[in-house]
């Protein structure tokens, strides 16, 4: 006997967004910029922002630089953080992700200030960033936002300011010429 | 009722696809799914008489928001009966609540709330709260806790491919739902945390994998031996993981009727505990956990040195400025629960305890009643 197949109808489980976004306009140049940092709270997180803008000071004539600390690492910056920084910053750096939550909340901080016209660069250990931080930026609308990595490590931690100056620096090498590209270009190099 | 389902609908040929489908498109955690047909949604939806794009949680980390229609389409998928459905969606409120602090569950320690069910409910929809507690075995506590799962992974991106690549995944995904013991003489959870007794409720607890841990207590007679086995136990079990957070300690109700004829309620079995989970410093400095989030602590702070196994550390209680040296330093601590929330459960002979260990210092525990069902 021929049994007659029914067909069915099966409703989509998910929730997807309607499409995506872009970046915020790009800077010309870091000269006289006033460039907002929004420090997730874990260490050496603070020794490398403050590699990145020594390099960065070298090449520019960089104007106030603002470094404000996440209370809590895991989750988007309070609101007084994120509108001090989009009253007053010209561009934002947030990061340095070497985590599971403060990755995609440092790439949430970032997506958030380029919502209000700010550009921003996101920095991160690369097995975080590429991860983690780049489901966060597809999740977000944005599976394209540029990234700025420490190319082939992980979590940081137990990495001290007396013994590993070397290596700090070198991660802030790394990182200061893509946050340069990020801010000026909208892509990692 | 006839409502205006909005969801993109997907025609497959028969019923064979109609079970393949869902598991090819990436919908399912592996395991085959209830087919999410446009009768068995609404069947769920009736039971609340919601409208089907009413919101449940917003989730701004993860910038959406889950309607009461996408929670019902994975309560479908998960396996659940309709009467389970004002659960599923308590929890996801729970879920969405600030406090919860969403993004949390993208860290690489895989945390996943365990979901503890109080009042009427359980006994209406056949939860257990007793023997084989984890399971598996019975459908309501089962089908729950995955539902759960499915709705954030299909609605906010709680799966690898997006923001979730813990090392290890959590069990709880499958299996962490539970009920409360509520017969045995110690105030009920949700009655504890303000709400009536005939009250329903789910709360909701951030926990890390392979927890909750089992722990042996041999002293089954002695209130206060039992529960320092437990606190001397728990200070280990995260190795370097001090967490001052919130921690569930499970006690079966044998345990409990030892407790209540030696006159200890509730509140003095987590006072007991809180008073009693400690480590010395040379424990601490052993492992690593002292100075691990000053990084730079001297080098003969990190030392240990004579009369650091003398000299004990709590773990949920301050100890004033050293805090900073053993503790994430996280104003989250301001708004945050630290504790053990005591609850009844589990099979009726035997001589463990079980014991959840909570993610950092970031998520609270949630309590929210659960919505009265129009249709039951």
């Amino acid at each position: 006997m021929i049994s007659v197949a029914k067909r069915l109808v099966l409703l989509d489980p998910r929730v997807l967004l309607a499409g995506t976004e872009g970046l915020s306009p790009r800077l010309s140049t870091l000269d006289g910029k006033t460039v907002g940092v929004i420090w997730n709270s874990r260490p050496p997180g603070d020794l490398i922002m403050d590699g990145i803008f020594r390099i960065l000071g070298a090449r520019y004539h960089l104007g106030e630089i603002i470094v404000r600390k996440k209370p809590y690492v895991g989750n988007l910056a309070p609101a007084e953080i994120l509108d001090e920084l989009a009253r007053k910053c010209d561009a934002v750096v947030t990061g340095v992700g070497d985590c599971g939550s403060c990755t995609s909340a440092s790439v949430l901080d970032a997506i958030t200030m380029e919502r209000r016209g700010v550009p921003a660069a996101m920095v991160g250990a690369e097995r975080l960033v590429r991860t983690t931080g780049r489901g966060m930026a597809s999740l977000q609308g944005i599976p394209d936002f540029p990234l700025a990595v420490i190319p082939g490590i992980g979590q940081m931690e137990g990495i001290r300011e007396d013994r590993d100056k070397a290596k700090i620096e070198s991660y802030a090498a790394d990182l200061a010429p893509q946050v340069e590209s990020i801010l000026l270009k909208g892509r990692s190099s | 009722m006839n409502r205006s389902l909005i969801s993109e609908r997907h025609e497959v040929e028969n019923a064979d696809d109609a079970l393949e489908y869902p598991v090819q498109a990436g919908w399912s955690d592996g395991l085959p799914v209830v087919p999410p047909t446009e009768e068995r949604v609404e069947a769920f939806l009736d039971v609340l008489g919601l409208e089907p794009g009413h919101v449940v949680a917003e989730i701004p980390e993860r910038h959406r928001s889950i309607s009461v229609e996408k929670i019902a389409i994975n309560a479908v998928m998960a396996g659940c009966r309709p009467e389970y459905f004002p659960v599923v969606v308590a929890a996801i409120d729970a879920l969405g609540d600030p406090r919860f602090r969403f993004n949390h569950l993208a860290s690489l320690g895989s945390p996943w709330p365990l979901i503890i069910v109080n009042g009427p409910v359980i006994n209406r929809i056949g939860l257990n709260s007793g023997t084989y507690l984890f399971g598996p075995g019975h459908q309501a506590n089962m089908t729950i806790a995955r539902a759960v799962s499915l709705t954030l992974r299909n609605c906010v991106g709680a799966k690898v491919e997006d923001a979730q690549r813990g090392q290890w995944g959590n069990g709880l995904r499958a299996v962490g739902c539970i009920a409360e013991n509520e017969s045995v003489g110690w105030l009920p959870l949700h009655v504890q945390r303000g709400f009536a007794a005939d009250d329903s409720t789910v709360t909701v607890v951030s926990s890390y994998p392979g927890s909750p841990s089992q722990i042996r207590v041999a002293h089954q007679h002695n209130p206060e031996r039992m529960l320092r086995t437990v606190a001397h136990a728990v200070t280990n079990i995260g190795g370097a993981e001090w967490v001052r957070g919130t921690y569930v300690l499970l006690v079966s109700p044998h345990m409990v009727d030892t407790f209540v004829r030696e006159n200890w309620t509730k509140e003095d079995v987590r006072r007991y505990m809180v008073d009693n989970t400690k480590s010395s410093l040379a424990e601490l400095k052993y492992r690593g956990v002292w100075g691990k989030w000053w990084s730079d602590l001297p080098d003969s702070e990190l030392e240990i040195h004579p009369g650091d196994d003398t000299k004990m550390y709590y773990l949920l209680k301050s100890n004033g400025a050293d805090d900073a040296k053993y503790l994430f330093k996280s104003g989250a601590m301001d708004d945050h629960e630290a504790d053990y929330l005591v609850v009844c459960a589990g099979g009726d002979a035997g001589s463990r305890m079980q014991v959840t260990i909570p993610y950092q210092a970031a998520s609270n525990p949630i309590t929210r009643r659960i919505p009265v069902a129009t249709a039951y």
